[in-house]
């Protein structure tokens, strides 16, 4: 029978690697799929996941006992995936992905009726969707409709309060309605 | 053309949440059913919904002793540096030390100058006793009459050997940089619009010379 958290928790402050490794196994996957997204690149994601689990190990002995683990590694990951995205943009040397480009991208892009039933492609085109907003709408739109936590959670985890939470879904949801419309007329007419 | 949107459709995300209340979300349901309009966007937001369901993702076998493997060099790495705090295998350290060699440099720069040309000369340290004084008077009227006398004498004392022991560095000063004569006369020909120039310049070239450190490192 696995352990719980709290016992894991315990056991890596006092230097148990096992437990840690324990840890590590049981939220990578949480903690790569919100990278990625975030990120919109794979290789991107793997290393900021690496990079995330290396500051919970550092920051673990001042982790308090009674506090929720997940919304703590998700606050890590956000931080450490938005510094990388900064740094991403600084050699890239451009400020924002313009969503009307990139609108107007997925509008223009001539994939095959066939293709779009590939459920694949469509996820992958839902992903560079998402990857396009505004940095502060994707976190919540993540955390809300991929990590299925509440709006309360998510303000938590942002440390911002609950109606910019709330607001930043809907505009973000908006925007990827029409993003992704050109996507789901031609799944319609399929 | 007038805008016939439906006052529904904006609790239509709302409901798919499972934010609405009980009542509202039983008078919104029975809209939808006699509303071709609201239902049509209510489907679209259902696609949009389900679409935003992503799936989990693995990272990959290895993943767990990548992050382990790591966390060994990143231990390994602060043991060396504990041995030797001089190794500089960070390039974020070698930035550091370059900005902060280059600002206590142009600082000493900057006061010796300030110091030699004239325009600093003794001003400076009268300016440091004067306030000090008006410091030292303030903290006196504080004290009984017997002891204040005493110690008004003793800061004297103190003042009058700070005094000497700073008008004293800064003759060393000048008497080290008049054996360097063409530094000397340099620096009294640069206005003070040159200083800042070589102010600026120095400081853009540290911060120039830290970001080609950093970018070398990081390659």
């Amino acid at each position: 029978m696995s352990k719980p958290d709290a016992e894991l928790i315990v056991l890596s402050q006092q230097g148990d690697e096992t437990a840690f490794a324990q840890l590590v196994q049981r939220y990578q996957n949480k903690v790569y799929t919100l990278a990625v997204h975030l990120l919109g690149d794979r290789e991107e994601g793997r290393d900021a996941a690496q990079e995330v689990f290396i500051r919970v190990y550092n920051a673990l002995p001042r982790f308090r006992k009674e506090a929720d683990f997940l919304p703590w590694l998700y606050t890590i990951t956000a931080n450490i995936v938005r510094d990388r995205w900064r740094r991403q943009q600084r050699e890239k040397g451009t400020i924002r992905v313009s969503l009307d480009e990139m609108t107007v991208e997925l509008a223009d892009h001539r994939f095959t009726p066939e293709s779009v039933l590939v459920k694949k492609d469509v996820r992958l085109m839902v992903e560079k969707a998402v990857a396009s907003l505004p940095w502060d709408y994707r976190i919540p739109i993540l955390l809300r409709h991929t990590h299925e936590l509440s709006y309360e959670e998510i303000a938590d985890i942002m440390k911002i309060p609950l109606n910019t939470v709330k607001t930043r879904i809907r505009r973000g949801r908006l925007l990827l309605k029409d993003i992704l419309a050109p996507m789901l007329e031609q799944r319609r007419d399929c | 053309m007038t805008d016939k949107r439906c006052v529904y459709q904006e609790q239509i995300t709302t409901y798919l949440d499972g934010e609405l209340e009980r009542e509202t979300a039983a008078q919104f349901k029975e809209h939808i059913e006699s509303c071709p309009q609201c239902s049509q966007e209510l489907k679209k937001w259902e696609e949009v919904f389900n679409l935003l369901k992503l799936p989990e993702e693995e990272p990959g076998t290895g993943f767990t002793n990548s992050v382990l493997c790591a966390i060994h060099r990143q231990e390994g790495e602060t043991a060396d540096l504990k041995q030797n705090p001089l190794l500089l295998h960070d390039p974020w350290n070698i930035k550091n030390l370059t900005l902060m060699l280059s600002g206590i440099f142009l600082l000493a720069f900057s006061i010796t100058a300030c110091l030699v040309t004239g325009g600093g000369q003794l001003l400076l340290i009268h300016t440091i006793s004067r306030f000090a004084g008006i410091f030292v008077d303030t903290v006196f009227g504080l004290l009984p009459e017997p002891l204040a006398a005493w110690v008004y004498q003793v800061g004297n004392y103190l003042a009058l050997f700070a005094d000497a022991v700073l008008t004293g560095i800064q003759q060393k000063l000048l008497l080290l940089l008049s054996w360097g004569e063409t530094f000397l006369m340099l620096i009294r020909l640069l206005p003070p619009i040159a200083w800042v120039v070589m102010l600026v310049t120095g400081f853009i070239s540290c911060l120039i010379l830290g970001s080609l450190l950093e970018n070398k490192a990081a390659q």
